[in-house]
């Protein structure tokens, strides 16, 4: 029962060796990492009416034990089909989805059945959505919902998944639990609710959560405190996250590595410390400096990225940033630079890799 | 329901003068409630704003800064208190008179897809007030506007469901500017957009207050962009202003626990930053401003007051809005907020 | 007021994809074998209301009591009533009646209805009580009851049938135009419209009604069947349109006196009538899934 299981030593080690050497350079390079999901070349395109759009093109990432990484970009950018579609959670009719590999926690998910990979979702991998009143069933009671899950993945009995479920809604920060668990989703506030869709993810102790803009629904306040409880739980529950998001702001205090994507590519992956203070992609520079910052008197006009981002319709025959580049060259607009390596673990896909600090 | 205004205008009015207003909403009670309950969105809230300022009000949602942008703009008649427009108030205007004045103020909506007829081709909309208002030359004005916003002026035959978000929300601005207006209510212009496309709406706004000479009440709960743009800045909570002053006091001497909190809040992307800041995480959540709260209205959840061992005054006395023309705040320990 | 501010004008690009949904809604009625199949009998219905005079091959009132009930024939395809009277031309006939009385009614009743559904939604309270429940103490009483009572106060005519066949349908289209408009109203354009100056009748017209004809169209070509049967339904019962002038329905009430002997009087008005209603619910279901967006799949 995965509920009993002790998490593994060697992830704590990990991370506080990663954590000595991170100041400077990061743990490791390249492949030995111990990873839980590792996609390679996962493409994903849509059918719409006789015409494709390009969702997402050749993506490869990897995300070791207990890791926190950040996907970053914008509505369109095909950060959240990239997740569903590892998942296989696309409706079939209108996506195509295909992959080199799709290696997690030791399955091939590219050849999965269905029924193996149901057994996966929920239970080694979850998700918490940007709307957690749109997730939970409304004529259900929290309690009933959490222990649903706790029956349905653990074989849990009644009184035993009563027992976790009160321990969960601890866990996550909701007080008063025999009144909470009789209460239904609309009687919650976001922020509450955000939290019961975070202990029914992790009820059982997946070794993945995914987490797709789980606050860009709540106010500031309730942001910091979500984020937060997210990077507690990881610590406690050593696993790993993929945080799915448009704002690069709640990145910094949370991820250990970022990922970049841009118009359905990955145009930037390193460390998150790298990839925010000096990032080698102008998206990701232009990005960061259009930012109005909290910390810093900074004002009149921002520095602005031109244009806005492509169809997905179109073909663009070079890199999908070059007609918004400043640093672009003849060459950006006629063929499309693949990752490269700019430092340990750390790559751009850019032909110029400016190399500027924020 | 109004209070009358007897005065004059004076002869230095600010632009626009906001004094005391009160929003409630009915709330529906069941049939064997007794009374009708209402929910007061905004309680009492008085500022000012002066010609070629920008002044943004920031809140979480729930605070009843959208609920005070619409009293502002008169599309929905305050409780109480009064909104005098160049010294005028609305109020005790007839329906034409308060058409006419629409002139001198006019809004800029969050959303660009719904605050857009999907009905009307984008020239249609830009005169849609050149219209109302008779004025002459629509066309070549309309023309003028898209030019204006850094649009091309053969959108005008275009309807909205081919533009993104940020060209609709260019229009939306070319609509508010159309007759020329002295201040423009922006609200939330840029939150429902890509985050690429923010900064060129910014800056569009910028340039525009500055060229222009435009006055902006900017609402907005972005932190970073009322750091940048703004001349004065009024935080507000559960419907009153908490803390009110030029941008300098209110981010660099912030007065009041909900601004410090609000603004330790604010993800910053960095992580030498973020990790070096001192983070305050607030408790709980806004409560509903169906809640009667007694003394302060922050204190349910101000993270001062359990610092300070609780003290008696925080639930027992409202603390007023004092201070210095420059900076007024509404707390009673607002000494150890600066510390 | 005039220099740009911006750096570089944006381009259209994403124009020529969306553009493309415009027409969408004639390619789905299009597709559907049902709807299509509806469209093409209301087509046919009104071509053949149109063009009546074209298309009978004799005088509708024409009578000849040497060619009494005759079955079928190539002179008389429809065979004859007992009059003599060509049946296939008084049907024919009979569309044009059947269907101005149908289409004009729905005209007046679309009309009131939504003057008054958008009064009500619009304003909201004090108006919107007074409007909605007028609406329903009309819908207290049963359509046809009070068509009869009204049929026999205003005596007989086409434009009677019209008018009181309209007067039948407004509540149903009140309540439409209400509701969609309780939506329209709470779209930020409306409030937009109102920050500009523009009047409460300035927004009814040009940002209320626009947007809610979606359902409202719906509704009218739902209408028509009803309006075709409650007509037949009055003219059945000597209220309606009076002879000799033919209409499908007092073609199938004179029809009954012969059921037994010569039951063909009845049976071919009656298919026909049932066709078109038929094809016209067809044509409304097919639009409602087009144009609502929550009955779609």
């Amino acid at each position: 029962m995965c509920w009993t299981l002790e998490v593994g030593g060697d992830y704590r080690h990990s991370q506080a060796s990663r954590r000595m050497l991170s100041g400077v350079t990061p743990a490791y390079q390249g492949t030995p990492r111990h990873s839980v999901l590792r996609v390679e070349n996962l493409s994903v395109d849509f059918i719409r009416g006789g015409l494709g759009l390009h969702a997402v093109r050749q993506l490869s990432y990897e995300i070791g034990v207990g890791e926190a990484v950040a996907l970053v970009g914008e509505s369109g950018s095909g950060k959240t089909v990239s997740a569903l579609a590892v998942l296989r959670l696309l409706p079939s009719r209108t996506a195509r989805v295909s992959a080199t590999s799709i290696d997690f926690d030791g399955n091939d998910l590219t050849r999965l059945a269905d029924s193996e990979l149901r057994k996966l979702r929920g239970y080694r991998v979850s998700m918490v959505f940007q709307d957690p009143l749109s997730s939970l069933n409304p004529l259900m009671t929290i309690g009933q919902q959490i222990s649903e899950v706790l029956t349905t993945h653990l074989g849990l009995s009644d009184s035993q998944a009563a027992v976790r479920t009160q321990q969960l809604l601890d866990m996550v920060g909701i007080a008063g639990h025999s009144r909470r668990m009789r209460s239904y989703p609309h009687e919650f506030s976001g922020g509450m609710r955000q939290r019961v869709m975070i202990a029914m993810a992790l009820a059982c102790r997946p070794a993945l959560l995914i987490a797709d803009e789980p606050t860009t629904a709540l106010d500031v306040t309730v942001q910091a405190q979500i984020m937060e409880l997210l990077a507690n739980l990881r610590k406690e529950f050593g696993m790993a996250v993929l945080l799915i998001t448009h704002d690069i702001g709640i990145v910094a205090g949370f991820a250990d590595r970022t990922l970049v994507m841009y118009s359905g590519r990955l145009v930037e992956s390193g460390p998150t410390e790298n990839v925010l203070a000096h990032p080698r992609h102008p998206y990701t520079l232009g990005l960061l400096r259009s930012i109005p910052r909290v910390d810093r008197n900074r004002r009149g006009e921002l520095p602005s990225i031109r244009g806005m981002p492509p169809n997905p319709y179109d073909a663009i025959p070079g890199c999908a940033f070059a007609p918004r580049c400043a640093w672009a060259i003849p060459q950006c607009h006629v063929s499309s630079p693949a990752l490269e390596a700019v430092g340990t673990d750390w790559a751009a896909a850019c032909w110029v890799k400016p190399n500027e600090a924020v | 329901m109004l209070p009358v205004s007897e005065e004059k205008a004076p002869v230095r009015a600010p632009l626009l003068e906001v004094r005391n207003l009160t929003v409630r909403f009915p709330l529906r009670a069941p049939v064997f409630a007794r009374g009708r309950h209402q929910i007061t969105a905004v309680d009492g809230v008085s500022f000012s704003i002066h010609r070629g300022e920008v002044f943004a009000l920031v809140g979480e949602s729930g605070s009843g800064k959208t609920s005070l942008a619409r009293a502002i703009v008169w599309v929905r008649r305050p409780d109480g208190g009064s909104v005098l427009f160049n010294g005028v108030d609305l109020a005790t205007l007839n329906g034409k008179q308060l058409r006419m004045s629409r002139r001198g103020f006019q809004m800029v909506f969050q959303d660009p897809y719904s605050s857009l007829d999907p009905h009307q081709t984008i020239g249609r909309i830009l005169s849609e007030p050149l219209r109302v208002h008779r004025v002459s030359n629509v066309r070549s004005r309309v023309y003028e506007l898209l030019t204006l916003v850094g649009l091309e002026p053969a959108f005008a035959a275009r309807f909205p469901h081919e533009f993104s978000g940020g060209q609709l929300q260019r229009v939306g601005i070319a609509r508010a500017l159309a007759l020329k207006p002295a201040l423009l209510v922006c609200d939330e212009p840029v939150s429902a957009l890509d985050v690429s496309i923010r900064a060129q709406v910014i800056n569009l706004l910028i340039r525009l207050q500055r060229e222009l000479g435009l006055s902006y009440l900017l609402i907005a709960h972005d932190l970073g962009i009322v750091r940048q743009i703004a001349d004065v800045t009024a935080v507000m909570y559960l419907g009153k202003i908490v803390e009110i002053g030029t941008n300098d006091n209110v981010f660099n001497h912030s007065g009041h626990p909900y601004t410090v909190a609000l603004m330790s809040a604010v993800p910053v992307p960095n992580v030498t930053v973020e990790r070096n800041r001192k983070r305050i995480i607030l408790v709980g959540e806004i409560p509903s401003p169906g809640v009667t709260i007694t003394g302060c209205r922050f204190h349910t959840r101000c993270w001062l007051r359990t610092r300070l061992g609780d003290p008696e005054i925080c639930t027992s006395v409202e603390p007023p809005l004092e201070g210095r023309v420059d900076h007024s705040i509404a707390c009673h320990f607002t000494g150890e907020v600066m510390r | 007021m005039s220099q740009s501010v911006i750096d570089e004008p944006i381009s259209v690009s994403r124009a020529q994809v969306r553009s493309q949904r415009h027409n969408a809604w004639f390619e789905l009625i299009l597709r559907s074998p049902a709807s299509m199949a509806g469209l093409l009998i209301a087509i046919a219905a009104i071509g053949i209301g149109l063009f009546a005079n074209i298309l009978a091959p004799h005088d509708y009132a024409a009578v000849d009591v040497t060619q009494r009930f005759l079955p079928p024939s190539l002179g008389h395809p429809f065979g004859t009533d007992e009059f003599g009277r060509d049946l296939l031309s008084r049907v024919i006939f009979g569309a044009r009646t059947s269907l101005i009385v149908a289409l004009s009614s729905t005209l007046v009743g679309a009309t009131l209805g939504v003057v008054l559904g958008v009064t009500a939604g619009y304003f909201g309270r004090a108006s919107d009580e007074a409007i909605m429940r007028l609406m329903d103490i009309m819908l207290a009483f049963p359509s046809i009851v009070l068509g009869i009572a009204l049929a026999t106060v205003l005596g007989p005519s086409i434009s009677n049938l019209a008018l009181i066949i309209g007067f039948i349908q407004i509540p149903a289209f009140a309540r439409v135009a209400r509701s969609s408009t309780l939506v329209v109203k709470a779209q930020e354009y409306v409030v937009a419209a109102r920050t500009l100056g523009q009047s409460n009748a300035g927004i009814m017209i040009r940002h209320v009604v626009p947007n809610i004809l979606g359902p409202l169209v719906v509704l009218a070509s739902l209408t028509v069947p009803g309006a075709i049967v409650t007509e037949a339904a009055l003219s059945f019962l000597g209220l309606g349109v009076q002879p000799p002038t033919p209409s499908w329905g007092n073609l199938v009430f004179d029809g009954t006196r012969f059921i037994y002997s010569y039951p063909l009087l009845v049976a071919l008005p009656g298919i026909v009538l049932s066709i078109a209603v038929l094809g016209f619910n067809l044509l409304g279901d097919g639009l409602r899934d087009v144009l609502d967006p929550r009955s779609r799949r």
